[in-house]
């Protein structure tokens, strides 16, 4: 029994170390006048999204804004501890790949009735963007920040040295073309291109083609607008739930990127993106073309601020042009203690705080055609026809199959096996693709 | 003795010791305060979470009782994913204790250089896993890694490496054992200093080969590292993650790793799929916890049965259970 007397104080110090720390989690008391938004990316990109709430926050004098740097945005998994601690911010940056994540959990407040209040509406932004983020019922759980269109980047010196015209920034080329070039502008050690006989496809100094079909971030799949363009893709159906990844047009645009790579020997192959991402081979001039985003503007400008290059739209395929748009969000906490204010605060950041945040096309009015975007200094030439244009485009459209959902069919149960057949040259498209829809159905029947 | 003796004999040594027992209870409170607030705690709570389905946006967890331990047993990946666990401990685990243990009988001999020998092959071990799985990822480029052209340049086929579901684990199992042969060398080292040089003279003397007086003499003495480092690596490779996802996601995060072809998609790697990426009926902090504490009982049971071989094959010096071979050879000088 005597034992028994520290043990038991020892079992009494836990629960009080237990309590106290229960105390300290459910005391989540926070200040009215302090807003939590959360934040992603480099630092200018936060920079950015600090500039423009500046206003804000001239015109509400009592509040004050906590912006906290987080992967909730980027990454749902990041929502998901932040939720189950009971931490979330009160206004969050989600992106359209996973923005119906969390629409479909109710993690998001419905922003119609703020932009109504605000005196905007969806007529207001761009309609290809706005769309995408409608529910069914139409209801908006979050507003555009800005948006990303792929397009494809060319170095003006290659061209010239390989005597090609330029791309035709409004798209008006096609896949075939888009294939010639890469085979000319690929070049070995000894000046040989793709299509001389005397060509040595293990000594290329310089490649014609990057396309990002192996590193895939979330849902950003660089064979996307290839796929559209062609016809195809991964998902299809108003309700994103058909398989169309063993269609035949599915099959011939992935029959060509495997082309590019293992039989032109013209395109930065999956390999060779481990040893060194492909966006940056083209930015030191190793590439004389690449599929990407905006994005790649200020990349070149920091590193390699000599590069003489210019931007086209997207080459047509089969069934049209295509083009991939990618969407970042401004979206409220359905759960914050003040979401009057979150939901203002992000509704003023879609509208009137708009532009020249995180280097986005803005999707507000007009504002991409102005200083935000098209005549911001040191902007590709092209960036009307190249990056805006596309928007309009009726093959264009934008990632929002839920991240959840495209890991799960993009992920090793789902078709990644196939792609990495692909890659490796073990299986063509139609063999690596055959059946493949089976496995799919499979995955998105077992969805919750 | 009267009883006012007794109580005057007793009293004095019986405060005293509870004197020293509450200044002990002290000294070790805050460990225990660590021990079960970091890791009793959410053990319990673990437990009770894999009898709960919660996908951590609903503001609770739901009471499902034993439905994601059903699953558990229906789910078909499961057997793959363990078996991809087990293709690991016998390719990583085995090769980092024979390695390792080559490098130590290498290296123990005093030598010129050998301390910096030792402290080069370490190094590694103080990488982190994920920085060291991307270098990895490009020595086994097969366009352009090291491994491939070296081995191109003598007229040997490259493997398909991390791109071949035949070879993927073994180039994960490569990369662990390069990082991890510093650590089990240093341990091996020392166990190597307990073993008596006289011991292995006269064993020299009696005409005992180095093989013989390696198996017989050195390796029942070092049998105690030996179950060690066989124990914490094996437990290990059981948790095999970081390495997975370095070398094989390609950039392209946690859920697209575990390729080619679901190779090396181990049981920590799918819990980690559950509860993070995938959005089927059972996935969710209630799966994958099941999925944790089954590990933890595989890793349970194969510590115990490590141990219950250990019983009868680690010779402990100064204790009488011993090798048998020792036994064997101790009761036949006791007979001579």
């Amino acid at each position: 029994m005597r034992s028994a007397r520290p043990l038991g104080a020892l079992v009494a110090a836990m629960l009080a170390v237990g309590a106290a720390l229960a105390a300290c989690s459910a005391s989540g008391g926070s200040d009215p006048n302090e807003l939590r938004v959360g934040v992603w990316g480099v630092n200018s990109d936060i920079d950015s999204i600090k500039a423009a709430a500046e206003p804000f926050l001239e015109s509400h004098p009592d509040i004050t804004i906590r912006f906290e740097p987080t992967d909730c945005g980027p990454d749902y998994a990041a929502c998901k501890t932040l939720l189950a601690g009971q931490n979330m911010p009160d206004v969050i940056v989600p992106g359209s790949w996973n923005y119906f994540d969390m629409v479909r959990d109710d993690i998001l407040a419905d922003l119609s009735p703020a932009l109504e209040a605000a005196g905007y509406g969806v007529e207001d932004f761009t309609p290809a963007v706005i769309d995408a983020l409608s529910t069914d019922d139409g209801q908006l759980h979050g507003l555009p920040m800005g948006y990303n269109a792929q397009s494809l980047f060319y170095n003006e010196e290659m061209f010239a040295a390989a005597g090609l015209e330029p791309p035709p920034a409004d798209g008006s080329y096609t896949w075939d073309d888009l294939r010639e070039w890469a085979r000319q502008l690929t070049l070995d050690s000894a000046g040989n291109n793709a299509d001389s006989p005397d060509f040595d496809p293990d000594d290329i100094v310089q490649w014609g083609y990057y396309n990002r079909f192996a590193l895939v971030p979330p849902n950003e799949p660089g064979y996307g607008p290839v796929l559209a363009s062609f016809g195809g893709g991964v998902l299809a159906g108003p309700q994103r739930d058909q398989c169309v990844l063993d269609q035949p047009e599915t099959i011939e645009a992935f029959q060509l990127l495997q082309d590019m790579m293992l039989v032109d020997h013209s395109m930065v192959t999956p390999q060779m993106e481990q040893e060194q991402p492909g966006y940056l081979r083209w930015v030191e001039g190793q590439v004389a073309m690449q599929q990407g985003s905006h994005e790649q503007v200020p990349i070149a400008a920091e590193q390699n601020p000599d590069l003489s290059y210019d931007i086209a739209a997207l080459p047509a395929g089969p069934a049209g042009n295509a083009t991939l748009l990618q969407i970042h969000i401004w979206a409220a906490y359905a759960g914050s203690d003040k979401l009057d204010l979150a939901t203002e605060f992000a509704t003023w950041m879609a509208t009137e705080g708009s532009g020249q945040q995180m280097g986005l096309i803005p999707a507000f009015q007009d504002r991409a055609m102005g200083p935000d975007f098209a005549e911001a200094p040191g902007e590709p030439g092209n960036l009307v026809e190249a990056q805006i244009e596309p928007a309009a485009w009726p093959l264009t459209y934008v990632n929002v199959d839920p991240s959840n959902v495209w890991a799960a069919i993009s992920g090793q149960d789902g078709f990644a096996p196939a792609l990495e057949d692909l890659q490796a040259g073990r299986k063509t498209a139609a063999e690596a693709l055959s059946g493949i829809c089976a496995t799919i159905d499979e995955i998105i029947a077992a969805q919750e | 003795m009267s009883r006012e003796t007794s109580r005057r004999g007793r009293r004095p040594v019986g405060a005293l010791q509870r004197r020293e027992a509450r200044t002990a209870y002290l000294f070790v409170l805050p460990q225990v305060i660590g021990l079960v607030v970091f890791i009793g705690v959410p053990l319990v709570a673990s437990l009770g979470y894999s009898f709960t389905h919660w996908d951590l946006i609903a503001p609770e967890p739901t009471l499902v009782g034993l439905d994601n331990w059903r699953a558990l047993l229906e789910d078909p990946r499961i057997p793959a994913v363990l078996w991809n666990t087990v293709r690991f401990i016998l390719l990583g685990t085995t090769s980092f204790l024979l390695f390792s243990m080559i490098a130590a009988l290498v290296t123990f001999t005093p030598r010129r250089f050998v301390g910096l020998y030792r402290a080069v092959v370490f190094l590694p071990y103080v990488l982190s896993q994920i920085a060291v799985g991307v270098v990895w990822r490009w020595m086994f480029n097969t366009e352009s890694g090291p491994i491939t052209t070296a081995l191109e340049a003598v007229g040997i086929p490259s493997p398909d490496w991390l791109l071949d579901p035949a070879t993927a684990m073994l180039s994960i199992a490569i990369m662990t054992t390069w990082q991890g042969i510093g650590y089990g060398l240093t341990l091996f080292i020392a166990g190597l200093q307990g073993v008596p040089t006289p011991v292995i003279e006269a064993a020299r003397i009696d005409g005992a080969n180095a093989f013989q007086r390696f198996v017989r003499i050195t390796l029942p003495l070092i049998s105690p590292t030996v179950l060690f480092l066989t124990v914490t690596s094996l437990i290990g490779a059981l948790q095999l993650f970081d390495p997975v996802v370095a070398m094989t996601s390609s950039g392209a995060g946690v859920a697209a790793a575990g390729g080619p072809d679901n190779s090396t998609r181990t049981i920590v790697l799918y819990m980690y799929n559950q509860l993070f990426n995938l959005n089927e009926a059972k996935s969710g902090l209630g799966y994958a916890a099941a999925i944790a504490w089954m590990l933890a009982l595989l890793t349970f049971v194969i510590t115990a049965v490590q141990f219950a071989i250990a019983r009868r094959t680690v010779y402990y010096e100064g204790q009488d259970a011993g090798v048998p071979r020792l036994r064997r050879a101790r009761k036949e000088r006791t007979a001579r």
